[in-house]
């Protein structure tokens, strides 16, 4: 049985907002209305995407200036949400106990593009230009600093299962002893080179992405953070299964016969010791792209049957990339909290209604779903990258 | 102390002028009488097919050739593999951004290299590899992280081996001037396992205070230097930790 790893608190930011509670409740509604167009980002499309507003973001303290970018700033609103049982975990612990793993994809790039357009046009870099608002490690970098920790504090980068997998090392540093405590998460933002780079795969839908939908066509770029604290306590909400994949396929697209998900999939309930059945919910990769919906789905009715609820939330907030994998965990993760009266409340999966004829028949949420959730209740949740890097997240109550 | 057995250990480095060094003899002249290392200069890549091995960029063949040096034909389908980059592909994003600085089209070839993970993926499809795997940066502390994140892998798995692989090379344009750090195209594999045959280390971090001094080597040369030379301990200090290596 893994060691010990509690959930033990949670900070977000997404298109949905800035306060956990106030999201969740647009979550549980289905509220697509967080969409917009933002003309300068979207490489001349008129795309919709699933902002977040400047106006919801805190100042990097003046202290940390090289670390000013509008990713550490997702970061810093979702740690000031938790930032009390952040300071008591380091207090209780020490800061050389703490450690720091964050999945990010982009980092500072839009910082980074700004510094390269003043360069083409003026000659040189913007002068308040530094390299550690750009490099992928200063996602982590960025909360050492903040409370001088000194335990271990890097980045990882697999694109869209970064947020997923910074919560897999997390709990493997607390399994080796190198940590009492982690910080782990995943902060993404929209910049052109994700845009203009979504746009010449075409893989973007000119309208609110609409996964598992015969008439799917491609998915909706959004933005965000989301922010564990995590901790050796046995009680809570516990990380309990990990699964991991390479797809060896193509370095933009999966496999179609899903093995890669499957794998994935399997891995998480073996490591967790659990079988399918026991699986409540199952918070899909889910980007109305057609090659990922169509192996996705064929890759969950073998692993997990076609009872399983599902729903995929990138139609509340949009495709965050490396922060996907840890805002989708946060829904499942609010998602155990609002159990009552032994129900477990369903995320409804938003799209047309159109089902595909072609697709494995999987279980869509509807509106206002719940099941029984008595005892063990297993929310899982896919993440599948670029590059072909997949991970599984399961979680649940602790056991007693 | 966490216990890890480095299997096998290879590198690739220019020399400068021309030639590399690239076997465990290089290495090992090298760590008795280190001479500068080059910033031009790539490794062949001969395994890959030609297709691939036209768009592979100098960080891919970097750290490829390395990866593939390190592991015989059937390892490589089955390890688990940590790849790490304190840069990654920053010459193509900044190839990109520029592009679009001009309104210029972005091409899709160039995109699906500019993820960090590339290097995974490449080796992860060239290798027939459906393992898990991971990419990471940390700053100027990339090259220990990147061997903890093998560690952890191997908490996860501790009867599979681990390949990791790190590589970096100068970053482009005028972004040089903001980093202080020698200027050297390189990268090393490690397969690690927790038993074996091979070389076994003692591996530990503690927090630290003493400020980081400026270095002559990157952090993974370093080490490739105390493995070549068959030292018995190794200490890099990052100015938040220090990272300590004990045969």
């Amino acid at each position: 049985m893994p060691s010990p790893c509690k959930l033990a608190a949670m900070g977000m930011v997404n298109a949905l907002g800035a306060d956990p509670d106030a999201i969740w409740r647009r979550v549980l509604a289905g509220d697509q209305s967080a969409f917009a167009p933002h003309p300068e980002l979207a490489a001349g499309g008129a795309w919709l995407l699933g902002g977040v507003e400047d106006a919801w973001l805190p100042r990097i303290p003046d202290g940390l200036a090289r670390y000013a970018c509008r990713n550490n700033a997702f970061t810093l609103a979702a740690l000031e949400q938790i930032e009390d049982a952040v300071r008591d975990a380091v207090a209780a612990v020490g800061p050389e106990r703490v450690g720091v793993v964050m999945g990010t994809s982009t980092s500072g790039s839009g910082e980074c593009e700004a510094a390269i357009l003043h360069e083409t046009r003026h000659g040189s870099l913007l002068p308040e230009f530094r390299y550690e608002q750009l490099e992928l490690g200063g996602a982590a970098g960025f909360l050492a600093e903040l409370f001088d920790l000194r335990g271990p504090a890097f980045s990882i980068s697999t694109a869209c299962s970064s947020g997923a997998r910074a919560l897999a090392s997390a709990r493997s540093l607390l399994a080796l002893g190198l940590c009492d405590a982690v910080l782990a998460g995943g902060s993404d933002s929209l910049c052109g080179l994700t845009t203009h780079g979504f746009a010449s795969l075409s893989a973007v839908s000119a309208r609110i992405t609409n996964p598992f939908s015969r008439n799917r066509d491609g998915l909706t770029l959004g933005e965000g953070a989301a922010l564990f604290l995590v901790t050796r306590e046995s009680d809570g909400i516990q990380l309990l299964g990990v699964g991991e994949s390479s797809e060896a396929h193509h370095i933009s697209a999966p496999d179609p016969e899903g093995r890669g998900a499957a794998a994935s999939m399997r891995g998480a309930l073996h490591d967790a010791g659990v079988d399918a059945a026991q699986v409540a919910y199952l918070n899909l990769h889910g980007t109305g792209t057609r090659q990922n919906d169509a192996m996705e789905s064929r890759a969950v009715a073998q692993v997990l049957g076609a009872e399983v609820p599902c729903s995929s939330t990138k139609p509340l907030v949009g495709h965050c990339l490396g922060a996907a994998g840890a805002i989708e965990l946060a829904f499942c993760w609010q998602a155990l909290r609002a159990r009552s009266r032994g129900a477990l409340p369903l995320i409804p999966h938003r799209y047309d209604g159109e089902s595909d004829p072609e697709l494995a028949p999987i279980r869509l949420c509807g509106d206002g779903e719940a099941v029984p959730a008595s005892g063990a209740c297993l929310v899982m949740t896919n993440s599948f990258g670029f590059g072909g890097n997949n991970c599984t997240l399961l979680i649940g109550e602790a056991r007693a | 102390m966490t216990r890890v057995v480095v299997r096998r250990w290879r590198a690739w480095a220019p020399r400068v002028g021309a030639g590399a060094l690239e076997t465990p003899a290089d290495w090992e002249a090298w760590a008795r009488e280190p001479v500068p290392l080059g910033d031009h200069g790539e490794p062949e890549v001969r395994f890959l097919a030609p297709p691939v091995r036209r768009r592979a960029t100098r960080l891919t063949r970097l750290m490829l050739q390395a990866a593939y040096d390190c592991t015989e034909e059937a390892e490589r389908a089955c390890v688990r593999t940590v790849f790490a980059s304190r840069h990654g592909a920053i010459h193509v994003a900044v190839k990109i951004l520029a592009e679009i600085a001009r309104g210029e089209i972005v091409s899709p070839l160039q995109f699906s290299h500019s993820v960090h993970n590339t290097q995974a993926g490449l080796f992860s499809i060239a290798a027939g590899n459906r393992h898990a795997s991971s990419s990471i940066a940390a700053e100027t502390d990339t090259f220990a992280h990147g061997f903890l994140e093998a560690l952890l892998h191997l908490e996860r798995a501790p009867s599979e081996e681990v390949l990791y692989v790190i590589g970096d090379e100068p970053i482009p344009g005028s972004l040089i001037h903001l980093v202080d750090e020698p200027r050297t195209a390189y990268a090393a594999a490690l397969l690690l396992s927790r038993s074996g045959e091979g070389t076994p280390l003692g591996f530990g971090m503690t927090a630290s205070r003493a400020p980081r001094k400026t270095r002559e080597w990157p952090d993974a040369l370093e080490f490739v230097r105390f493995l070549a030379a068959g030292a018995p301990e190794l200490t890099l200090e990052s100015g938040r930790r220090c990272w300590r290596w004990e045969r």
